[in-house]
């Protein structure tokens, strides 16, 4: 388990290392993160070959606009899953495929991948996955929802008839379940 | 808002999410910016989304990385094309300007080094010339010493032989040295003795020889002398019937050697 600052320093260097254009942590960075953001992408979008691309395109992406990166306004992750989550979305608008706004339910989103990491699954993702299958369906979907889909609270207010207050009190709470691993 | 409100309000949770809208987004980035507990809330909820996301990971195609490198090699670095053209042309000819200005410059700089570097060696060559002339100048004025000393020694010599009131006696070699001859000029008026030595042998070591006038059958010494081929002057004499050569001891003796008479010439 690594401590809190070590993750700062990895992150500080690795950001440095792609404004500064170096070509290896860019790999190091692929490596590091490229499931977790096929993974982001793969939720969205329903074609292996469709993703492989938006993926390809959204590390360029990462590489080209490393600059624009401020680690005061967020971790680098974050940063590079709204490029992969955004990129994925508008793919989706652009060949006509729903966005998935009207698909709700996990079952239309999870669907089988038989490149899915389930038999690989790192030590430190297994506190997590427990966590994820103890939060109440609705909670997660919530979070799945917003985050990993892009919807906006009030976009997820209007979709599951809910109050705005509500999406933002629950969304809050089932983080804070996620963070208990931490 | 306070701190606390504004992190119970779940606008955080939102925010990473990438969920609030534009007005939102700058509120929060103002309070994650002037608070640090609510940066640091906002770095433990990445972190639980980052985790979250880690857990549902699937692995890229093989290969993926292999057409992200290629792409980036054969882009070459170029952060964004359109910044780069809008920025280049508006600068260029400014640029030119400064460029045509640094050649000019350069080529100015380069003449005048140049020229400095041809002048510098022409003043260095002037510099060893005249060195070399004086020099020369030095050597000449020596040598014109040395022949007017010459000159003014031939002259004397000359006046040696020119006076009327001297007269030349011949010495002749004896049974000793029978080819020797020498040439004494006297002054009787004067005194002056003058001593050519024409052909003595080079004396041995630790001997020279010595002029004696001969006054009534006695010997009185004229000085020794050295074999150097020059008109030397002697001891004066006030009168002489003959003159004669003696080899003797390094700075000669009272009384002449006659085992070692050379030569003897009559008055």
């Amino acid at each position: 388990m690594h401590n809190t600052s070590d993750i700062h320093a990895n992150e500080d260097l690795l950001v440095t290392g792609l404004q500064a254009r170096n070509t290896a942590v860019l790999k190091t960075v692929y490596e590091k993160y490229s499931s977790s953001l096929f993974g982001v992408i793969t939720r969205i979008v329903n074609d292996d070959h469709l993703a492989e691309d938006i993926l390809q395109e959204s590390f360029l992406k990462i590489w080209n606009n490393a600059e624009s990166y401020e680690s005061s306004k967020g971790r680098l992750f974050t940063w590079m899953m709204n490029i992969c989550r955004n990129a994925a979305i508008d793919k989706m608008r652009s060949k006509g495929y729903k966005t998935g706004k009207k698909t709700t339910s996990d079952e239309t989103v999870l669907y089988e991948n038989p490149t899915k990491i389930y038999d690989d699954i790192k030590p430190d993702t297994i506190g997590i996955k427990d966590l994820v299958n103890k939060l109440k369906p609705e909670w997660k979907e919530l979070v799945d929802l917003i985050y990993f889909k892009g919807y906006t609270h009030q976009e997820v207010a209007e979709e599951l008839n809910m109050p705005l207050g509500t999406v933002k009190t629950r969304l809050r709470s089932a983080i804070t379940l996620l963070r208990q691993k931490i | 808002m306070n701190v606390k409100e504004y992190i119970e309000s779940g606008s955080l949770e939102l925010y990473a999410s990438g969920a609030l809208n534009e007005e939102e987004r700058k509120e929060a980035e103002a309070m994650i910016a002037q608070y640090p507990e609510v940066k640091a809330e906002l770095e433990a909820i990445e972190k639980a989304l980052e985790d979250y996301a880690f857990a549902d990971a699937v692995d890229a195609p093989l290969g993926v990385l292999t057409n992200i490198m290629t792409k980036i090699n054969a882009e070459n670095p170029v952060v964004n094309p359109g910044k780069v053209i809008s920025v280049k042309p508006a600068q260029s000819s400014q640029n030119n300007w400064v460029r045509y200005l640094a050649y000019a410059a350069s080529i100015l700089l380069f003449i005048s080094i140049a020229t400095n570097v041809y002048y510098y060696n022409s003043f260095k060559q002037a510099s060893y010339r005249l060195a070399e002339l004086e020099d020369a100048n030095t050597f000449l004025t020596d040598k014109m010493d040395v022949v007017r000393a010459e000159y003014q020694a031939m002259e004397t010599e000359l006046n040696v032989v020119k006076n009327p009131a001297a007269i030349a006696i011949t010495m002749k070699g004896q049974v000793i040295s029978p080819g020797s001859t020498s040439v004494v000029f006297w002054d009787k008026s004067s005194g002056n003795v003058y001593l050519s030595a024409i052909n003595l042998p080079a004396p041995e070591a630790g001997k020279q020889y010595q002029l004696w006038a001969l006054k009534g059958g006695k010997p009185i010494d004229a000085g020794v002398f050295d074999i150097n081929g020059k008109l030397q002057k002697m001891n004066n004499i006030a009168g002489a019937d003959a003159f004669a050569v003696t080899l003797e001891p390094n700075g000669g003796s009272i009384g002449p050697t006659m085992e070692q008479l050379y030569l003897v010439g009559g008055v």
